[in-house]
């Protein structure tokens, strides 16, 4: 019954929205900060990744080793620097890898009556799997490594998103502008880019936002697992899994790299909470 | 018969009713049974009837929105209802949908420029782009509205100004048919008016036909030529916008009439309140739809189906009371 | 004369929003008597429904600043607290509203939401309850009213709906009935039964109706009286065969004209309103009608016309073009 006097546009009023959100906003300064420390980690890192120094294995937080260096002899906060260029670049792969396959595939089964009964019962099986359980079976039949882990998270995201692109699509499929132009005659490919894949932009930021928080954790729980990528690289998980045997000894070696995920996650989280407030006001 | 647009022929629409993944069951909803009427060129059809009726899935599968199960349809001189879609493609366009939401039926991420352009397109693809502006600019001042909003939004706009923007959209394509379900229901009656008489200003100018379906028997009455009225997925009476006000013969004509609230305190005159509710389309009653609601129903009714009867010129109604079945089974039992 | 059962004075609301605030309701001053039915009528966006919730009490505080006065009997509805306002509500103020699908709880049955109500105003026993359920269901003519009564929502017709929402509006005899559009969502041949119903209760149970909506057709048949609303303010007040054999303000009068009335002569063309209702804020000073309204003069731009009585006395009209004639009077 409110007429806003100025509508104000889409994507205007979405992000007014979201920089009053403190909570998101906080999400987006933990983003920001360590996007621009992996981004420069090679001119802010004050020790080289790999230089080892024997002297000073398994030293505490000090004021040259900010936390700590590991067994051997490493400076940690060097490391997580450069184990944050692996997290986000490999979250970013795996979302824009999930997003097109299960954007694509959610896409036609909402769209397409025929193809979704076949769409939705391979998701079915996917789902009844546990995420980390099917990707490790991936991880069995390719072998462990950090691409073949980026792949079994991929497959393991893939079903969340065909669900809610196909019921973004199957409400966005009703509505009488997609009959609008159906009755002109356009052409069942344009409608979906031109009508139906904007309309459903918004959960498909959302969702994209929280999985990349869900790449980074399950990519650093197979590391941690050995099963993605190997010790001497700096990824996160796979330091956290070589710290555990100095647990009692050096607890920085793991509560650091587990500290930087947490903060990621949680990060990416408070953005996609945010953001879903944001594009849709009403259901707060 | 060249003055024939549109000639539907026994036209059915049935939808299954889906009872889980592995158990298609053979009930099915009859949204649209045996329905039949032609339309001329320039004329305006209204199709009253009350929610359920069939009347919007009779214009969508008119168009094909629907795939109709069964019956004919012919549009321009061809059998539409059985051709592929490619061939279907390039007639397609020569008719167009107006819708009742007006906020449900433009694409909110696209400007009303993009919305037009979009269907100018269609209509001819080598069209240069400065062409296509200058006929959007002459699509919105032809449904009065400034040709300044162009680079606006849906929801920049009235609902009335968006009804004009999704009729502006339908004649991009110059169609020889419009189908207009319910286009002015969800708007305030004084805009209500703006937008009917935008609609015959139309007509009258491009020479438009029109399928007019609406719940709304004053408007309708207002607009149409002729008027059919639809029953349970039915054409229970058709005539001459005249003829049916003046003297309406099925008895659920004659209620639906008396039940409209008329503007007018001392015409507080006494009216045919119908009994009960509509039944449900996937269960309609043998014989006679309307029946278990009609207070002249006899015997045959509540088992033989009744057929068309020309009761006076081009005016046809689907009642025993006027068959010669029925006058046979009545004089039968008298006897 | 007959005793007022409800007396609306000068109530002013603005609704809080991003972009400032907007009047919703800007004075509105009318009252109610008992056993009489009054309309509140006019376009979406009018404030027509605003009104009936802010009797009600139904607005949230947070978003809505309201001034001016709302008495029921003696009670001042808007200084009750919302406890009192509760006991009042549902026992002598009850309200049905237009969409019967959403307005009945979809996980409960019938009869539980409606022996819900006495409940929270009775003292009645279950066995009692339910009794007076089913009774109250006969009398809003509800077939199989003891099946009814262990169905669902999602079983029942849209009228039958309708039909168990004024069951339990008027299950505790309520003195006061408010309809915001109670037939707008039915069909022509269920709205008829509804009025008729609507009629039948009102006639029995002596009730007062505060009726809203958008159809002129429903006033004529059920209203005594009749305001017509514009921008948040009444426009013109009038019993209800003045208002349609002369109606004065040229709102009224375009609003009369521009439907197509089934038992009037018919026209070629249709005379509507020109333009739209103009947006919440947008109007700061003269006439809101004035936009759209072919009478207009210099003054209608700056003054705001008050409400003012014309020919017997049981008319009001805000417009310009009568003041000279209420002097004449």
């Amino acid at each position: 019954m409110l007429n806003s006097n100025r509508p104000e546009s889409y994507w205007g009023g979405m992000g007014k929205r979201l920089r009053r959100n403190k909570t998101a906003m906080a999400g987006v300064v933990i983003l920001i900060v360590f996007t621009l420390g992996s981004l420069l980690a090679p001119v802010i890192a004050p020790h080289p990744v790999e230089q080892m120094n024997f002297n000073s294995r398994l030293s505490a937080p000090s004021l040259t080793h900010l936390l700590g260096t590991d067994d051997f002899g490493r400076d940690i906060f060097s490391r997580l620097l450069h184990g944050g260029r692996i997290s986000l670049l490999m979250g970013l792969i795996t979302v824009v890898l999930s997003t097109l396959v299960g954007v694509t595939l959610g896409i036609i089964a909402g769209y397409y009556r025929r193809a979704d009964l076949f769409i939705m019962q391979g998701m079915d099986i996917l789902m009844s799997l546990p995420a980390l359980l099917l990707a490790i079976a991936v991880i069995a039949v390719l072998g462990p490594g950090l691409t073949n882990a980026m792949i079994a998270v991929v497959i393991a995201v893939i079903p969340s998103y065909v669900r809610v692109v196909r019921s973004a699509v199957l409400s966005i499929r009703e509505k009488e502008y997609i009959e609008a132009v159906r009755a002109l005659g356009i052409r069942d490919w344009q409608i979906l880019l031109k009508h139906v894949l904007p309309n459903i932009l918004s959960p498909i930021i959302v969702l994209s936002t929280i999985q990349f928080g869900v790449s980074i954790l399950a990519a650093a729980a197979l590391s941690f697992l050995g099963l993605g990528a190997q010790p001497p690289m700096p990824e996160w998980g796979a330091m956290v899994f070589v710290g555990k045997a100095f647990l009692s000894q050096a607890w920085w070696m793991s509560i650091f790299p587990g500290l930087a995920i947490m903060l990621v996650v949680l990060g990416f989280n408070l953005l996609g909470d945010g953001l879903r407030d944001a594009f849709d006001p009403k259901t707060r | 018969m060249s003055d024939i647009l549109l000639s539907v022929n026994d036209l059915k629409t049935y939808f299954p009713i889906s009872k889980g993944l592995f158990r298609n069951s053979d009930e099915m909803i009859k949204a649209v049974d045996g329905v039949s009427f032609q339309l001329r060129k320039g004329e305006t059809l209204g199709l009253v009837g009350e929610s359920g009726c069939g009347k919007s899935t009779t214009g969508r599968s008119i168009m094909r929105l629907i795939e109709p199960t069964g019956g004919t349809i012919e549009f321009e001189g061809q059998n539409i209802s059985e051709m592929s879609a490619a061939r279907f493609r390039p007639l397609r366009k020569r008719m167009q949908i107006v819708f009742q939401d007006p906020y449900a039926s433009l694409n909110p991420r696209m400007t009303v420029q993009g919305a037009l352009e979009e269907a100018l397109g269609v209509k001819d693809p080598q069209m240069s782009a400065k062409e296509r502006r200058d006929q959007v600019k002459e699509l919105l001042q032809m449904v009065g509205l400034n040709a300044q909003y162009a680079t606006r939004f849906p929801h920049e706009f009235s609902g009335g100004q968006r009804q004009r923007i999704g009729i502006a959209r339908a004649l991009a394509v110059e169609p020889s048919l419009i189908v207009a379900d319910e286009p002015v229901s969800a708007l305030d009656v004084s805009i209500q008016a703006q937008i009917v008489n935008l609609l015959q200003d139309l007509q009258q100018r491009l020479g438009l036909s029109y399928l007019f379906i609406s719940h709304d028997l004053g408007v309708v009455r207002h607009i149409s030529d002729r008027i059919a009225v639809m029953y349970l997925g039915r054409i229970v009476e058709i005539a001459s916008k005249k003829d049916l006000f003046t003297r309406p013969l099925h008895p659920y004509t004659e209620a639906l009439m008396s039940a409209v609230p008329k503007a007018n305190p001392f015409r507080k005159k006494e009216r045919i309140v119908l009994s009960g509710d509509v039944p449900s389309p996937a269960n309609v009653p043998v014989g006679c739809a309307f029946h278990t609601r009609c207070s002249y129903a006899t015997e045959i009714c509540r088992t033989v189906r009744p057929v068309a009867t020309l009761a006076s010129p081009q005016h046809y109604v689907t009642c025993h009371l006027y068959g010669t079945e029925g006058m046979k089974y009545i004089e039968n039992r008298t006897n | 004369m007959k005793e007022v059962l409800l007396e609306v004075k000068d109530l002013r609301l603005q609704f809080k929003t991003d972009k400032g605030e907007l009047p919703a309701l800007q004075g509105i001053s009318f009252q109610l008597k008992k056993g009489e039915t009054v309309a509140l009528v006019g376009e979406s966006g009018c404030g027509k429904s605003v009104t009936s919730l802010a009797i009600m009490g139904l607005l949230s505080r947070a978003n809505a600043q309201m001034e001016g006065s709302i008495r029921f009997r003696d009670i001042l509805l808007n200084q009750l607290s919302t406890g009192e306002l509760r006991n009042i509500r549902g026992k002598d103020i009850a309200m049905i509203f237009q969409e019967p699908m959403t307005s009945l709880n979809p996980v409960h049955t019938i009869g539980r939401q409606l022996e819900e109500v006495y409940q929270l105003h009775t003292d009645l026993s279950k066995k009692e309850r339910q009794a007076k359920a089913i009774e109250m269901l006969k009398k809003v003519g509800v077939p199989r009213a003891e099946d009814i009564m262990r169905e669902y929502p999602h079983q029942l017709s849209g009228g039958m709906k309708q039909r168990v929402m004024i069951a339990m509006a008027m299950a505790c005899n309520p003195d006061l009935l408010i309809a915001d559009e109670p037939t707008t969502a039915l069909d022509v041949t269920i709205q008829a039964q509804i009025l008729e119903l609507m009629n039948d209760l009102k006639e029995n149970d002596h009730t007062s109706l505060l009726l809203i909506t958008h159809d002129l057709g429903v006033v004529a048949e059920m209203a005594d009286r009749v305001l017509v609303m514009y921008y948040g303010e009444i426009v013109e007040e009038a019993d209800v065969v003045s208002l349609f054999s002369h109606p004065k303000h040229p709102y009224t009068i375009g609003l009369l004209r521009c439907i197509p009335d089934l038992d009037e002569e018919e026209k070629l063309r249709l005379d509507p309103i020109e333009g739209s209702v103009p947006l919440l804020g947008e109007v700061t000073q003269g006439c809101a009608f004035r936009f759209r309204c072919s009478q207009a003069e210099e003054r209608c731009y700056q003054e705001k016309p008050p409400l003012m009585a014309t020919g017997t006395g049981t008319q009001a009209v805000r417009c310009w073009l009568y003041e000279n004639k209420e002097m004449a009077v």
